[in-house]
């Protein structure tokens, strides 16, 4: 365990010019620097399941070991790799068969690679835990997202991800794993299944640019834009979503579901993160939102009419220039846990990030070769 | 051959020689210009994602290989400095091929000059797709404010992770007119759908 200054800590108010109706937002700030060594002094053991590679540690699955590596290179982080189902039973996981090596030191050209070359292939697989058996969900498909109403995904176009071109296809529902599926997109386009809000699918669709769209999926071919900006992640009842639109307008909002109304914002010019940006894939619970920053993460508290901002931290940048990814409450929502990636020449490298909120501490987990993924499940 | 044929001859050729100089002066003779260069967008990231460099690097393919510069322009890319994070980290590094070049491109986001990059994989493994390098400004090369096609100030230049030039508005010069000129004039792709091997090379840091 290491101890940490606040570089600042201050009360303010926040005028919001962010298009909501304007708050009274008094708030208390604690921004804390973390530098830690790279041997932490008592690693901490992650309390939350993760997958690495094929193996499943936590969640009191023992011996789970999956079809796949768990991998999803066509969406990032934008939704998990791996989700639990509802009952906790299993797990449906993303997978990635490379086809075809593509150095990304190389242009494809050099590489020979031509256009319409077949260079990868995605297929979502489910792990029943009582079993011990791996099934395929759906082949050619890519991105979860699995709730009371079923488990979306995304089915390809073309099963096959091709050079020079975008990999698109259509949403499917399937009540149980093992039922038929049902397309409640309509036109092909990149989308990416994100989370179950009640009855409500919420995706994204990856437009030109990678400009990210939020979109809510209320029935079978009924879409609607949710807002513009990312999902960090939804309230524990699923009516809302904190979204953050940092990018264009430096502000993060909660947004009713159902009626896509914006109910609360708050201005990051205002603040300590005035220069950084709101990320995607972080979470939420009791009335406290975790996300991540540009520098490090960050602690929102939504009082169910204001947003404000409880703390924040920054990360050491030398030693992890890309900042937390996917962080998570734990402790009953004392502490935020998060991965941190470490690539370097050898390859890469992966720690978990264990965050005191209020305490002034962080630990940090032996890194471990490869990428470690959480799976959750952000469904509600 | 009699005489009055090589006359003939001799003023033929006059003339079409005449006639290669006109071409090339006025720009018409585009083949034997192509072909004599070779070029490449460098795109080298800055300390923040708002202040970066692209220049246009060319070399005589007839001549002594060295390259040289033509051009050279203020950008930026993403919104993050994590290559990985998709629709938000800068472009990671590493030459990219050319899918396209549009002067007046129609999308659904983005329009006018545009040149469309293959995708690439960052450090971890994701793809970052759907990648171009365009500006604001309307199909017709103009600015509609405000809006999604004016460029107004200096947060234009950040990107969902796309290399981002200036169009002529307010103080901004219309420097993705210019690096379409210039590129085009030293061994860059005209308009149209054609690969071009390694368009773009993106520097910097992308790993600590």
């Amino acid at each position: 365990m290491r101890r940490y200054l606040p570089i600042i800590m201050m009360v303010g108010i926040a005028v919001t010019a962010c298009g909501s109706k304007t708050q009274d937002a008094g708030y208390a700030i604690e921004a804390t620097e973390a530098s830690p060594s790279e041997t932490a002094t008592a690693p901490v053991l992650p309390e939350l399941a993760y997958v690495h590679g094929r193996v499943v540690r936590g969640a009191g699955i023992a011996n789970a070991l999956l079809a796949r590596d768990a991998a999803q290179p066509l969406n990032g982080w934008l939704s998990p790799v791996a989700v639990m189902s509802p009952d906790k039973s299993s797990i449906a996981y993303n997978t990635w068969r490379e086809l075809r090596e593509d150095d990304p030191a190389k242009s494809r050209s050099d590489q020979g690679i031509e256009a319409g070359t077949p260079l990868g292939h995605p297929a979502i697989y489910v792990f029943d835990s009582k079993t011990g058996q791996n099934t395929i969900l759906a082949d050619g498909a890519s991105s979860i997202a699995w709730g009371r109403h079923g488990i979306a995904y995304v089915q390809g176009v073309d099963r096959d991800y091709r050079a020079g071109i975008n990999w698109i296809g259509d949403i499917f529902v399937r009540s149980g794993s093992s039922s038929s599926p049902i397309k409640w997109s309509g036109e092909p386009a990149h989308y990416v299944a994100a989370a179950w809000a009640r009855d409500t699918l919420i995706a994204y669709r990856v437009d030109p640019q990678e400009h990210l769209t939020l979109l809510a999926f209320d029935s079978p071919g009924k879409e609607r834009v949710l807002s513009e900006g990312t999902l960090v992640s939804l309230s524990p009842d699923g009516r809302f979503a904190f979204v953050e639109a940092t990018d264009a307008t430096s502000c993060v909002y909660v947004i009713e579901i159902s009626s896509g109304l914006k109910i609360a914002s708050f201005d990051l010019r205002k603040s300590p993160l005035a220069e950084q940006v709101v990320s995607y894939a972080g979470s939420w619970e009791s009335d406290l939102i975790a996300a991540r920053t540009s520098r490090g993460l960050a602690v929102f508290r939504f009082d169910g009419t204001q947003i404000s901002l409880l703390e924040a931290m920054d990360l050491s940048s030398s030693r992890y220039p890309f900042s937390a990814i996917e962080p998570h409450f734990i402790n009953g929502g004392k502490s935020v846990q998060a991965t941190v990636s470490i690539p370097s020449d050898l390859g890469l490298r992966t720690t978990m990030l264990q965050w005191s909120i209020g305490q002034g501490e962080a630990s940090w987990s032996p890194e471990v070769e490869g990428d470690v993924h959480y799976f959750d499940n952000p469904s509600r | 051959m009699p005489r009055s044929l090589k006359l003939r001859a001799a003023t033929l050729f006059r003339w079409m020689a005449a006639l290669s100089i006109l071409l090339t002066s006025i720009g018409l003779a585009g083949p034997a210009e192509a072909v004599s260069y070779r070029g490449q967008f460098v795109f080298i990231k800055g300390s923040t994602n708002i202040n970066g460099i692209l220049r246009w690097d060319y070399w005589d393919t007839d001549g002594d290989g060295v390259a040289r510069t033509y051009g050279s322009w203020r950008s930026g890319s993403g919104s993050t400095q994590d290559s990985c994070e998709k629709g938000k980290g800068w472009l990671p590094s590493g030459p990219y091929d050319g899918i396209q070049h549009q002067k007046n491109y129609v999308g659904s986001l983005i329009f006018g000059m545009v040149w469309e990059l293959d995708s690439k994989k960052c450090y971890n493994g994701t793809y970052r797709t759907e990648l171009f390098i365009h500006s604001k400004q309307t199909p017709s090369n103009g600015q509609n404010c405000p809006g999604s096609q004016c460029w107004a100030s200096a947060n234009d230049y950040m990107s969902n992770g796309c290399i981002k030039l200036s169009s002529a508005n307010y103080s901004f010069s219309d420097d993705i007119g210019d690096a379409d000129i210039k590129s085009r004039a030293r061994g860059g792709p005209g308009y149209g759908v054609s690969r071009y091997t390694n368009l773009v090379v993106v520097s910097g840091r992308d790993r600590p």
